[in-house]
């Protein structure tokens, strides 16, 4: 109350006092590359989720997360109602090896939607003269939206698998059982959900250096994760001889189909690469090159941008 | 305050043969030059290379060939480091409309070295000093040109630097606008012992803050010196006759006193350059000996514009006529790399 009404006797002040406090000097440490680095990582994880943005920028990559988790629950409900009423043919029900291609939908709309805003942005409104001005260099800049938004993409496809696996320990009469062989699905489902999360945020990335224009480069990342599929199938289809089969590797969802499949020691699923006889262990190499292809353009293109 | 600053020995930049070339520009053209620390004014006509100097020194651009060296280090190889004390304000605007200023200067104070908690601790800080009160929790994007000017100073001294590179930081305020921001800027300078080095294409700002100046044109440099030194230099007389300007203009000449070339009226009036004391007993008698009638003797100062104007002037008297023209085309246009 006091205080209050010290304030009101005060009454405003004048424009020029507000500025008239002393200058501080900073005499702390000033930290180096690494620490910029680590601040534009976790800056670029806050964007693609839209924290410390208006609440409209937090719409979509919530539904990204929200969804997937949804539909672990509906595969762990499937799994209760099995064990409740002992259903036969366990084997149909969806497990951690499907989960892939269940979400893999909304890693594909979260890049899509958050590569663009991540660098368009900065671009359209000149911010990087700021950024490049500071502690980093540029190639720091790049590499830390692209492990910024990977780790985005990792929780949004980890999320449905640590729900699965809760879920299942849990409906088990045999929990010391089951936690083990859970832990022993984990360093594959590690593997699919890290490369899958680092090629898919590295071609949007790619996408959005190159396309500042928002709408332009979303539409440009779902044609690029859309259009080479049907591409691939209709080839595949022509029966064009066995160096056709080569094609499939244009796909980046087929891609990671065959690289999750390896990691999981299950069978790529069909259609197309079954057909091409071409080995799982193939896909992890491809989409090793592709993300890291990315990330070396990310770095070139950013070396050269006008800032 | 001016003896204050300008008395600290060693140079803060160095700058030796520095030269950029850009596809069918010349940017800069062997650029050398020391600049102490004080505030100093970097002052040329749009495109004359002041914009791709303030990068090469923040190490934002290699240059093509020439040495510079910064606090000690060299901008495009140690860059990182030396960006930890060197602050930015480029010459546009350079804020994302969607974060609110505290978020965008704390993250600024980050990325130049401050750890988390000395970033926020700064950011109020610093915001308070430009002025900015409770808007500084919205979103940028919705800031008058004023604010954000303010933010973009607030993320140029968040960290605290040694040095400060402003490029046009009064582009696009209104005069009141204008006037605040200087005083932000020559109390920052003053008050906080902040080195900085402001460019701009408008004398009148430079000569009210600054207490060294620095002229470039054409990507060369023009002059260097305190402030001081200039404004001593400005002084001009003004002799004006009935008949015979030729005359007096070629017996001055003789006696070893610079001519002013330019405005007033050319057929009969002479403008004296006044660099110690005033020559006034030169034209009596030059006047007497002629027996020119002698209309009027007017001592007066012209302005930094005059004073580069006869440099360039002079310039293209010395038979220089690529550079004269470099220096004009680099006046007239706008859209160039700088």
């Amino acid at each position: 109350m006091t205080a209050g009404g010290h304030r009101m006797t005060t009454g405003p002040s004048p424009a020029g006092s507000i500025y008239d406090i002393g200058y501080r000097r900073y005499e702390g440490p000033r930290l180096g590359r690494r620490h910029a680095f680590t601040t534009l990582f976790v800056g670029a994880l806050r964007a693609a989720y839209g924290v410390g943005r208006p609440a409209r920028a937090k719409i979509l990559p919530a539904f990204c997360l929200v969804l997937p988790a949804i539909v672990a629950v509906i595969i762990v409900a499937m799994n209760a109602f099995a064990a409740r009423f002992g259903v036969s043919g366990l084997s149909q029900i969806p497990d951690h090896p499907d989960m892939a291609s269940a979400v893999g939908l909304f890693a594909t709309i979260l890049v899509a939607v958050q590569a663009p805003e991540l660098l368009g942005r900065d671009v359209r409104y000149r911010v990087l003269s700021l950024y490049f001005s500071r502690a980093l260099l540029r190639a720091d800049y790049a590499l830390a939206k692209l492990a910024g938004l990977s780790l985005a993409v990792v929780v949004l496809l980890l999320v449905p698998h640590a729900i699965l696996t809760v879920g299942k320990v849990l409906l088990t009469s045999d929990i010391a059982g089951a936690l083990g062989r859970e832990a022993g699905a984990w360093p594959a489902i590690l593997g699919s959900v890290v490369l899958t999360a680092a090629a898919t945020a590295g071609v949007a990335l790619v996408v959005a250096a190159y396309i500042t224009r928002r709408a332009y480069a979303t539409v440009t990342v779902f044609a690029l994760f859309i259009v080479p599929g049907i591409i691939v199938l209709v080839i595949m289809g022509l029966d064009l001889g066995s160096a056709s089969r080569w094609v499939v590797l244009l796909d980046l969802g087929t891609v990671l189909d065959a690289a999750n499949a390896w990691f999981f020691g299950v069978a790529p699923s069909p259609p197309v690469w079954p057909k091409t006889g071409l080995p799982a262990v193939l896909g992890v190499i491809t989409a090793c090159v592709i993300a890291l292809g990315a990330g070396g353009i990310l770095v070139q293109r950013y070396r050269t941008i006008a800032a | 305050m001016l003896e204050a600053n300008a008395a600290t020995a060693e140079p803060l930049i160095r700058v030796g043969e520095l030269t950029k070339r850009f596809p069918g520009v010349v940017a800069l053209d062997a650029l050398t030059l020391d600049i102490p620390a004080g505030i100093v004014g970097l002052v040329g006509a749009n495109g004359a290379g002041k914009s791709t100097f303030l990068k090469i020194l923040l190490g934002l651009l290699a240059p093509t060939s020439g040495r510079a060296e910064v606090m000690g280090y060299v901008p495009w190889s140690e860059g990182t480091q030396l960006r930890r004390f060197v602050g930015y304000m480029p010459e546009h605007p350079a804020l994302p409309p969607d974060v609110s200023a505290t978020e965008f200067v704390a993250q600024a104070g980050q990325l130049s070295g401050l750890p988390a908690k000395a970033a926020r601790e700064r950011t109020a800080d610093v915001l308070r000093h430009v002025g900015l009160a409770e808007e500084r929790y919205r979103p940028i994007g919705g800031y008058s040109t004023g604010m954000r000017q303010r933010v973009q100073l607030a993320q140029a001294i968040v960290h605290d630097p040694r040095l400060l590179l402003l490029d046009e930081p009064t582009n696009g305020l209104d005069p009141a606008g204008r006037e605040e921001m200087l005083g932000l800027i020559r109390r920052t300078g003053t008050e906080f012992g902040i080195a900085i080095v402001l460019a701009s294409h408008l004398l009148g700002e430079i000569e009210e803050v600054c207490d060294h100046l620095v002229a470039i044109d054409a990507g060369r440099l023009l002059r260097a010196a305190p402030m001081a030194e200039f404004t001593a230099e400005t002084g001009v007389l003004t002799v004006e006759v009935e008949e015979g300007r030729e005359a007096l203009a070629a017996g001055l000449a003789a006696r070893g006193l610079r001519l002013l070339e330019g405005s007033g009226r050319a057929d009969r009036t002479v403008r004296i350059a006044l660099g110690g004391g005033a020559p006034f007993d030169a034209v009596r008698d030059l006047a007497a000996d002629l027996g020119l009638p002698l209309v009027r003797v007017e001592q007066g100062r012209h302005s930094l514009e005059d004073l580069f104007r006869d440099d360039v002037a002079a310039r293209t008297a010395a038979g220089d006529p690529a550079q004269a023209s470099a220096g004009t085309s680099a006046g007239s246009g706008r859209g160039g790399p700088s």
